[in-house]
Order: C-alpha cells, then structure tokens, then sequence
C-alpha cells in the first residue's frame, strides 16, 4: 500500500465502491431489524387485539398507523434500495465489468452519506413530539396535506424530508452505475458480455432516473401543502388529491421494477453457478427486461381502480398491468429452463434463489387478480393485496439478499458462511414466511379491510381471527429464524473458513479478482474473450470456462 | 496489503479518464443527471399545463405577474449562457488553441465571473418580483396559480444558485490552474437552468388572454 | 468519429442575438388579440429557443446522438404522464 489509511477513511469515510457497497448493505440490514421489529408490534396487536406487548407495551391505534406506515417505508425505500440496488450493484457492478472502481468515487461515498443521513432523518421522526407520521406509506393527501387532518406536526414533513434525501442517494448510484457500465468496461466486455446482473442494475437505474422526478416534484408540492397550506392537493383550495396519487404511483409502480430486477439479476448469477449450465435464452432475458422497463411506466394507474379515477383510463391500464406480466412470465421460464438437466449443488445461496423464483411466483400470479379491474374493487385495500405483495417483496428483498449474502460473502470477505447454519436459516426462513402471508389471503377474501386496528370489533371477521393468529405466529419464527444468521453473518466474517479466490467455480469477473479484492480490484487488468455463462463445457477438464480465459 | 484487514481496500482512487464514443465520465455523468432533472422539470410542467387548461381563468392572474422582470430576467440568463460558453471556447473548446494554460484558465475564469454576475442580478431582480407581487397582495392565498409561480419559478431559482456555488467552486480551481474539465460539466448544468426558464418565461409571465 | 467540433465565437454570438430576438418576439407575441395563435407562436418561439441553447450551447449537436435519445425517451415519459392525466385534472369525467 503506497499510503497508510486510518480506520475513518478506510471504513467509514471511504471511496472504495466495495466499501461503499457493503456499508449500504449493513445498514440496510439494521433498517430492517427496525422495520422487522415495527412489524411484530402490529402483527402482535391484530392476532392479540389490545393486549399488552411484550418489548414494547399497549399499541395505541394512531401509533398503529405509524407502526405501519413507517415499516412500509422502511422496508422500500430503507431496506430494499440500499441492499439490493446500491449494496450489490456497488459492490459487484465494478467488479463485474473489469473496472478497478466507480467512475465517480466521491460521488459514491457522498451518496452513502446522504443515505445514512436521510436514515436518521426518518428514524428521528420517531421521537419528535406527536411521533412518526401515520398516514400510510403512499402519504396520499388531503390526509397528509394538512397537520390538522394527521395529527402529525413534525413526523409528516422530517418523512417528506428523508423519502428526499434518500431518492437523491439513489440517483447518486444510478448516475455512477450507468456511467461506470458505459465508460469503464475492461477490454473485450461488450454489451451482450455482461453479466446479467449488471444489464439489470443498469436497466433499474434507468427506470428509477426517469420516473422519480415528477414525485420529487410532487413531495416538494405536498410539503408546500403542510408547512405553508398552499393547496396543491387540497381540493377546497383549488387542488387536486388524485393529482398526488397519479404523480406518487407514476414513481411507484417503476420502483417495483427497480427492486425486483437487482433481484432478478442475482439470481440469474446464483442459478447459473449451481446448476452448472448457462442461463437460457441470454438475449431474450435482456430484450423482456427492456420492455418491461418501457412497459413499467405504462401501468401506474392500477393503484388507483377505486380512487375515482376516470373509468375510461381504468380499462387500458387494466390491459398493460396483464402485458407486463409477459416478460416477466418469460424471464421466469427462462430462469426455470436453466435449472432444467442442470448438475444442481444445493448450496444455501442456491436453496435461496429457487425459494425466491418459486415464491415470487406466487405473488405474480395473485397479481393478475389485482391487475383485472372488475376483481381488484373487491380486492382492493383488503388483506389479499398485503399478501401479494408481501409475496412479491419477501422474495425480492429477503430471499435475494440472503441468496446474494451466502454467495457473494466469500469474495467480500474472503471466509465463508457457514452451510450448515445456513441451511437452518434457509428452511425455517423459507417455510415460515409462508405461514406469515399465505393466511392474509384468506383474511382478505373474507373482507378484511388492510388497515384495521382491532379486527375482532368486527362481527364477519371473527371467524377468521386465528388466521390473523398464524400469521402472527409464523412472524415470530420468521424472526427467530434471522438470529442465526446474525450471528452467523458476524462469526464467519473473523472465525469462518478461508475461500479461495473462486470457490464457486464461477465465470464472472468478480470471481478473477483475489478475495475480497484489494487496490484497483484486479491484479492484472482482466481482458474478455466470452461471455459469463459458459458451463456444463465437453471435452474439458473442468466444466466451466472464465471469461479471461481466450478460446 | 495489510493481512489484518477484512475488507481489502483501494486507498489512492486515482480513477483514470475514460471515454466512450468520445465522451469523458464527466459528460456523461452530466447527462445522466440531466435525464433525471428533465423527469422532475418535466413533471412540473406537465402538472402547471394541466392545472392551467383546467383553469382558464388563471390568464387574469398571469397578467399580474411583472413581465418586464420575467423579461428582463430572461435577457439576463440567455446572456449567462453566452458567457458560459465562451468560458468553455477559451478553457477546452475552439479557442483554446495555442493557448497556454495560464492564459486559458485566466480567460474562463473570467467568463465564469461574468456567468456569476449575471447569475447574481437574475436572483437579485427575482427577489425584487417576489416582494413587488407578494406585498401587491399576490399570495399563495390568492390563488393556486400563486402556488404554483412560487413553488416553479422558486425551485427554478434554487437549482440556479447551486449553479452559482458550483461556478464558483470552478472559478477558485480555474484560479489554481487545476481541473479544467470542470467547466464544461458545469456549463452544460447552467445552460439547462437556462432552458427550463425558456418554458417557465412563457408559461408564467406571458399568459395571453384566454390560454386554454 | 470524428472529434469534437468547436464552433468559433462569432458562431456563438449569432446564436445569441437570435434568443434575444426571440425573446422580443415572445413579449410583442404576448400582446396580440388572437389568443389560440398567439399560444401556439409562443410556445414555437420557446421550443425554437430550447433547441438553440440545447444543440449548441449545451453541445448537444456534437454529442453522440444516444444522449439526445436519451433524454427525449425522459421527455417522452414525462409526456405519457401529462396524457395519462389528461381525463382525470381537465376534462373531468361527468363533468
């Protein structure tokens, strides 16, 4: 090392994109033992109604609301962002393109600063006076228009305020991301040499970069509304309330994409490794995510069936919504197909990205219900939209991460993660999820509305309180479950066992690096000669084939 | 490297420049930006446009707004640009030639000075409209069409002066001879300032009788 | 490719006093009876201004045309949503 670094620039204040990316993942991860946390505390109150919780007391019905609300935005936008799409995308996208580091380093470190800021911007908003804002994570307005309407006078706009800061952070990366795929490929990376991982991170950025902007606006707007009453969304002051929602799910229904293509990109990494065979149909994938990118600005209204909106742009939004289900539908068969005849090592990474691909199904498929205008107004704001959903952002954000930490935690630390403990976590992670979503179906068929705070005050709900009871129940195993991988996480980082620099037999760049990667990541600057998937080779000692390696 | 370490870490970051298809990082970090500041003006104005054929009476409150400030103003800014890009012809671009380095930094930082003037009286004029309407009575209160100029032309004007601060970072490295390159990544932000009030002069100040 | 182009600062002065005519002829624009018209010259003069000040001071003209895709592809979004809105903030349902 030519210059000796002190722990601050070296682990806190660094410019190094492996840093910066596994500092996104850690406090990603703390975020989510609050927003995990916040989420017991209501499944508590709605299995055992207004009983006194054990580690935190009797829920208060507008605390529940914050409860909510704040575990919602916690897990989206505190949670799912900085692990998936800045943790991993930092640390891998680098690497997988040969580059030795962003092609804006202080721009990156800036972006995690600004994200650890907007973080404490909205976990302050806990202890302000009337506490944290409660008006659903969509904010809809008049409700969160006005501080007379929330009760909330600090804990709407420090939200506004942080939800700012952290869209800021993001575009940050996306303007790294982009730059650095489109500037810093090493020799011989073309565009159809990328791993699928980067195309995806860069595609998310792209679909991100577009569709936040007007909700950038239109929070500006609504903070307008609450600091200074101007009306942009109060109808008595000449504004318009469906405006926010439209401009709200404009970014909203994108940002689904944006968290679930980082994800599809891991997993497309993992299955390929584990079922030593190259993914299948490479291009195709690429071309269904392009589409699905445009197509995602196109569905934004099936938010809003029930919000007054005008029936006659219910019905073609109603149409795309289905549409786009086609080039995930073909991403998925793809997925599917490349396991298919594969030699599959059942390691915990690849357990986690099967889990994910079966359980993601789930949640598409109960989407098309959703998506279906007549079905949705009966669905809608009922528990049958939480469960699909949940089962749409557990695997994406949970099951992914996991898969993406169990495989990558040797190249970022140079030890592996323990197998068995992993599988421990795997099966009760993945078995236990299904018992906390799986009844919010039912609950939901059965009329209960998403966001009441006492279920038994109603008559037609009372048969169904012990699916609210499992559910329950199974969030408590769920968490359970995630105490073995913290300790798991923190001992193999010291006391694992050593990995070699590809232990996994893999193609892709980041795997020509040492582990974990030291200055300029590459000893030698990598050259490309193939694509990243070429596995189950004949006619060769081994059956795989780096993308150094010249034909 | 340091065995002790768990995560191995780059300590220099001397990022080379690279290019593709002839654009530097810098440029197209600019214009990624650029793409995202189009979707938050855009969306603005999008909002503005429909609001104003929902209400076409707000071509009376546009006639209270200070046209020759709006005009002046835009006189100002499109000037700024003028300026701007001759800083970016004397420091890299075509008059740059057999120029020396003093001599091309010394000249750009002139021009980002005169930039930076020009930016100054735009926001003084500004503030001269902002208090001239607020104390004729033309408050948010009014109408949302207030709401609207207040919020638009004020975001405007905060995106305007952090061109001025990042100007003004490029004048002081200007003045110390070190990285150039600067001034053209902030030029191309300064002359999108610019034209997004190419669209709010019209829409705000020029509202002729009955728009919709 | 070729490099970049560099136009000379006469170039850049001519494409100045063009804005300022424009912008002379947006305030006289302002003025005229015919509303409908008077608009639609308008909001001409400031696209004819904005394309100006984007192809050559922003350099747009001398940047590899993906970048100008790139940013119509925003614009063409941003378009969607102004539709997409268009029966929902103007011409209300039922009204």
């Amino acid at each position: 090392m030519s210059k000796k670094q002190s722990f601050l620039t070296k682990y806190i204040f660094s410019q190094d994109h492996k840093v910066v990316g596994v500092q996104y993942m850690i406090l990603g991860l703390l975020m989510a033992l609050v927003g995990g946390y916040l989420a017991y505390v209501f499944r508590y109150q709605l299995a055992y109604p207004n009983q006194s919780i054990p580690g935190y007391g009797v829920l208060e019905a507008d605390k529940y609301n914050s409860a909510v609300t704040m575990h919602g935005t916690i897990m989206v936008f505190w949670v799912a962002m900085p692990i998936l799409l800045s943790g991993f995308g930092n640390y891998l996208l680098p690497l997988m393109v040969g580059a030795k580091d962003m092609a804006f380093p202080k721009l990156n470190m800036l972006s995690f600063w600004v994200f650890f800021v907007s973080a404490l911007t909205l976990i302050s908003s806990f202890f302000v006076p009337e506490g944290a804002v409660g008006g659903g994570w969509t904010t809809y307005p008049p409700l969160m228009a006005n501080p007379g309407f929330t009760g909330v006078g600090w804990g709407a706009p420090l939200w506004i305020l942080a939800v700012a800061l952290e869209f800021a952070s993001m575009l940050m990366s996306g303007i790294n991301f982009l730059t650095t795929t489109i500037t810093m490929r090493a020799k011989g990376m073309t565009f159809f040499r990328m791993p699928l991982f980067v195309w995806m991170a860069n595609v998310a950025s792209l679909i991100f970069m577009f569709s936040v902007g007007p909700l950038i606006a239109g929070a500006l707007m609504l903070l307008a509304d609450q600091l200074f009453a101007v009306g942009f969304f109060l109808p008595e002051k000449g504004g318009d309330p469906l405006l926010f929602q439209h401009l709200f799910w404009f970014f909203g229904h994108p940002e689904v994409y944006v968290l679930l293509l980082p994800a599809l990109g891991i997993v497309a990494e993992i299955i390929t490794v584990f079922s030593r065979k190259s993914i299948f149909g490479y291009k195709m994938i690429i071309y269904s995510v392009l589409v699905a990118g445009v197509l995602s600005f196109l569905v934004w209204a099936h938010h809003q069936f029930v919000s007054g909106i005008d029936p006659r742009i219910a019905a073609p939004f109603g149409l795309t919504t289905i549409l786009i289900s086609v080039p995930f539908a073909i991403t998925m068969f793809a997925y599917i197909a490349s396991l298919w005849g594969g030699q599959v090592r059942f390691s915990t990474a690849m357990l986690f990205a099967i889990s994910m691909i079966v359980e993601f199904l789930l949640g598409g498929v109960t989407g098309i219900l959703n998506g279906a205008t007549a079905s949705d107004i009966y669905m809608h704001d009922t528990y049958f939209v939480v469960a699909h959903f949940h089962y749409t952002l557990f695997p994406i954000v949970f099951l992914t991460s996991f898969a993406g930490i169990y495989f990558w935690f040797p190249k970022i630390f140079g030890r592996f993660m323990n197998e068995t403990w992993g599988k421990i976590h795997f099966w009760i992670t993945a078995i236990s999820a299904n018992f906390v979503f799986l009844p919010l179906f039912f609950v939901g068929i059965a009329g209960n509305h998403r966001r009441i705070y006492d279920p038994s005050l109603f008559e037609h709900l009372k048969d169904f309180q012990y699916l609210h009871v499992i559910s329950t129940i199974g969030l408590f195993v769920l968490i359970g479950a995630q105490v073995p991988f913290i300790l798991n996480f923190f001992i193999s980082m010291f006391k694992g066992k050593k990995a070699t620099e590809n232990p996994w037999e893999a193609n892709t760049l980041e795997w020509q690096a040492p582990s974990p990667p030291g200055h300029g990541n590459f000893i030698t600057d990598p050259v490309v000669h193939r694509w990243p998937y070429d596995y189950s080779l004949e006619n060769t000692e081994k059956d795989w084939c780096p993308q150094t390696e010249a034909i | 490297m340091s065995s002790s370490s768990i995560l191995n870490t780059n300590p220099t970051h001397e990022v080379e420049q690279t290019t593709c298809l002839n654009v530097p990082n810098h440029r197209w970090g600019m214009w990624w930006f650029l793409g995202g500041e189009v979707a938050v003006f855009g969306g603005i104005l999008a909002v503005f446009i429909l609001f104003r054929l929902r209400n076409p009476e707000w071509a009376q409150e546009a006639a209270h707004t200070l046209t020759w400030v709006g005009s002046v103003n835009t006189v100002i800014l499109l000037t700024s640009s003028l300026t701007m890009i001759l800083a970016h012809h004397f420091v890299t671009g075509g008059g740059a030639q057999g120029l020396t380095l003093e001599q091309r930094a010394s000249k750009g930082a002139l021009f980002i000075l005169l930039t930076n003037l020009l930016g100054i009286s735009f926001v003084s004029l500004k503030i001269y409209g902002y208090t001239h309407e607020w104390h004729a009575g033309y408050t948010p209160e009014r109408s949302l069409f207030w709401g609207f100029y207040y919020f638009m032309t004020g975001l405007h004007a905060l995106h305007l002066i952090a061109g001025l601060v990042a100007n003004s970072v490029v004048w002081v490295n200007l003045m110390k001879k070190r990285n150039l390159q600067r001034v053209e990544s902030v030029g191309i932000y300064w002359h999108f300032v610019d034209l997004v009030w190419i669209y709010l002069f019209p829409l705000l100040y020029l509202e002729v009788s009955s728009g919709g | 490719m070729k490099s970049v182009e560099h136009h000379s600062i006469s170039f850049y002065i001519t494409i100045w006093v063009i804005l300022m005519v424009a912008i002379g002829a947006s305030v006289y624009l302002g003025s005229i009876q015919h509303a409908h018209l008077a608009t639609l010259l308008i909001f001409s003069v400031a696209t004819v201004k904005a394309i100006l000040v984007a192809n050559y001071y922003m350099g747009l003209s001398h940047e590899p045309k993906y970048i100008t895709l790139m940013l119509l592809v925003g614009v063409l979004f941003i378009g969607l949503l102004f539709v997409g809105l268009i029966p929902d903030i103007v011409y209300i349902y039922g009204k």
